[in-house]
């Protein structure tokens, strides 16, 4: 007995170890092909991520690219303006010394002067000049893109216009087509919007424009984005053909949509082979899973031999791997919108401080202007401020002249006075005189007629002294009484006319301190001026800084792609739980 | 009308001074003119008549001194001539305002004044002056 028991024994073993050989063998190859998909399926994420990184990274790259594009449409067409506006006629010779040193695919391929009268000069092809009309009625400058048709007929063409009113009625335009492969595209892509449809493109590489295929989905976005915003760009990614395109829309005066800018930019991201075999694996992985069905079926039966511990790490690390991939996926996200926001940010900076540099520009112009009719006042200023030292100095002598005259009036008036005191003397003796006038008449009277004839005689003639005394004496008194009134009215004169000196000496002193001050400010403005040139010189050279800056920005902007290497990092992470699964794997 | 100076180209004709007394124009006689001249210090009669103006010293004589405006119709005269008086019961002097050389100025006819007419006037009588005595 004791010798079966360990027959039995044995074969209970042999029988137990048969049992789990059949159930854990299985199991094992289940296990270890379970491990090898999960390993596979681990790098197929890593792949896909790093594809859709670079993806994002080209997004971007063309979206940066057609913005490029679109500056550089609107630098020529800047350049075209400022040309313009010193475009004095349109003879051949101011045309050729405005335009004659760009070369000559920018030169304007016509400058035309609109008259009020409605001709033109030089002549322009009537179906041009009538779709120009339309835009004429303007009071400032205008410039943008317009469709116009060729001189020699043919389709439309995109030129880049500018509109310049000037006096008299008249109206500059300035018409420069862009180049032909530019243009032909333009007018065959313009008519409809289907897929296939052609727009302009410039790889940033070549620096040289071409055509290349963009859908009709990548229009409608562009004119969604465009109308509401007309600096930004788009960018769709053709899963299909493995490129990715940026967009520009291009308004014409009136803001309308007339043309789209693209660029297309082959996708380089890699493309996992592993995915390749990921099938194969999944149908060999389908077979040995339903192994590992029966095997795990086994091993419950078998109970304490199935690790269920193990199975729920497992589960719960896949779990934790899927939430890491989604958020890999939103930082990704993430990234290219900020990116995105990032690039138009620069470009309205880069507006503005162009539109700051001609602003300082200006500012300097009326600052100069400011210095020098300060510097011109300055001198009226002092010329004024001599003629009201002259005027002073002529007051002056006035007041003098016054003094003295109303010094003769009054010593006159006080002759007069003595005049009349000698009047009123005269008058008693004529008294007397009239008296004994009549006193010797009498006498002769009473004398008779041989007597009192020589007495009255001589009564008779002293009678006429006495009379001529008295008229003379009248006379005197008429004169001197008018010269007494002559001299008050001119003694009254006098008095005003000093204080009048007085007051315009008053004047004077005023008006000369207005002067000082005046020449005060002139002098403060001179300064403010050339101080405010001086600043807008330094504002200049910080503005130059500034733009270095943007580009340096703009640089860095694309080195932020180095952001993607969070998701490297995020990606390592995965590999690390992997691993960490792996490890409790073996474990188990 | 004839005038001082009239008189003495025609010494047949009655000389007469003219004079005006307070607007009343007057042609004396000159035989009743002792002299002409202007009044000195004047005392007044307390009583008299209006026209007695009162007493004054001419050539060392008192003298009644008549208001010749007053006597006449006409306002109190000024202070400006004195005639003298000759030839009637008491020493009388005119008070004038002014003796005028000529008469020719426009105006009304001169009351005539001489000898008789001045006899006869009860103003140059002894007594006439004191008021109630008429």
């Amino acid at each position: 007995m004791t010798t079966r028991r360990p027959d039995r024994t044995s074969m209970r073993g042999r029988l137990a170890l048969l049992v789990f050989a059949l159930v854990a063998g299985p199991m094992l190859v289940a296990g270890a092909v379970g491990y090898s998909q999960l390993r596979g399926s681990l790098e197929a994420l890593d792949s896909r991520i790093d594809r859709d990184a670079a993806n994002a990274a080209l997004l971007l790259r063309a979206t940066r690219d057609a913005s490029f594009f679109r500056y550089e449409l609107q630098d020529s067409l800047r350049d075209l303006e400022e040309r313009t506006v010193r475009l004095d006629a349109t003879g051949p010779e101011p045309v050729a010394a405005t335009f004659g040193e760009l070369p000559e695919s920018l030169r304007p391929s016509a400058v035309v002067e609109f008259r009020s009268t409605g001709s033109t000069r030089p002549p322009l092809a009537a179906a041009t000049a009538d779709a120009l009309r339309a835009y004429l009625q303007t009071s400032r400058m205008q410039s943008g893109y317009l469709l116009l048709p060729l001189e020699t007929g043919g389709p439309q063409v995109l030129h880049q216009v500018v509109i310049d009113p000037r006096e008299g009625g008249r109206t500059m335009v300035v018409l420069r087509r862009l180049d032909e492969p530019t243009a032909s595209a333009l007018v065959d892509w313009l008519p409809g919007i289907e897929d296939g449809n052609r727009a302009i493109a410039r790889p940033s590489d070549s620096g040289s424009l071409s055509q290349v295929p963009v859908c009709g989905q990548l229009w409608k976005l562009a004119l969604e984005q465009g109308v509401a915003n007309a600096s930004r760009a788009v960018a769709h990614p053709n899963a299909a053909s493995g490129s990715a395109a940026g967009a520009c829309l291009i308004t014409d005066l009136g803001g309308r949509p007339v043309a789209l800018a693209t660029v297309s930019i082959r996708d380089s991201g890699p493309t996992p082979a592993s995915l390749g075999y990921s099938a194969l694996f999944s149908k060999v992985l389908a077979g040995l899973s339903l192994m590992a069905v029966v095997g795990l079926l086994a091993s419950i039966a078998l109970g304490a031999l199935a690790p269920r511990c193990v199975w729920g790490q497992i589960r719960e690390a896949t779990g934790f791997i899927f939430q890491s991939v989604d958020r890999l996926r939103e930082l990704v996200r993430r990234n290219s919108r900020a990116l995105d926001e990032q690039s138009d940010v620069i470009q309205r900076l880069m507006q503005s401080v162009t539109a700051l540099k001609t602003d300082s520009l200006a500012i300097a112009d009326t600052a100069r202007g400011l210095a020098h009719s300060a510097t011109q006042s300055a001198r009226v200023t002092e010329s004024g401020n001599e003629q009201a030292e002259q005027a002073k100095v002529g007051v002056q002598d006035l007041r003098e002249k016054i003094g003295e005259l109303s010094l003769q009036t009054e010593d006159l008036e006080r002759r007069c006075k003595e005049i009349g005191a000698i009047l009123a003397f005269l008058n008693h003796l004529n008294n007397e005189t009239n008296t004994l006038s009549v006193n010797a008449t009498i006498q002769a009277a009473g004398s008779g007629v041989a007597g009192g004839r020589q007495l009255s005689v001589m009564a008779g003639e002293i009678g006429k002294l006495a009379d001529l005394t008295r008229d003379s004496m009248l006379d005197i008194q008429t004169i001197n009484e008018r010269i007494q009134e002559s001299s008050r009215t001119t003694l009254a004169a006098t008095q005003e006319g000093r204080q009048e000196v007085e007051s315009c000496l008053k004047c004077c002193a005023e008006l000369e301190a207005s002067f000082g001050r005046i020449l005060k400010w002139v002098e403060e403005t001179t300064q403010s001026a050339h101080g405010i040139e001086g600043s807008t010189a330094r504002q200049s050279q910080s503005l130059e800084t500034v733009s270095s800056a943007i580009e340096a920005l703009e640089r860095r902007s694309r080195e932020t792609v180095g952001n993607f290497q969070d998701v490297v990092m995020a990606a390592e992470e995965l590999a690390e739980l992997g691993t960490a699964m792996n490890r409790t794997w073996k474990v188990g | 009308m004839p005038s001082h100076s009239d008189h003495g180209l025609s010494p047949a004709l009655p000389v007469r001074i003219f004079a005006t007394a307070g607007g009343v124009r007057l042609a004396i006689s000159h035989d009743v003119i002792e002299a002409v001249g202007t009044p000195g210090a004047i005392v007044a009669v307390p009583g008299a008549e209006p026209w007695l103006r009162g007493l004054t010293v001419w050539g060392g004589r008192l003298r009644t001194l008549i208001d010749a405006g007053l006597l006449f119709g006409g306002k109190a005269a000024g202070p400006g001539g004195l005639v003298v008086l000759k030839g009637l019961s008491i020493d009388t002097a005119l008070a004038v305002d002014a003796l005028p050389r000529t008469s020719l100025e426009a105006g009304p006819p001169p009351r005539e004044l001489d000898l008789a007419l001045l006899l006869a006037h009860a103003a140059f009588q002894p007594g006439s002056g004191v008021r109630g005595a008429a």
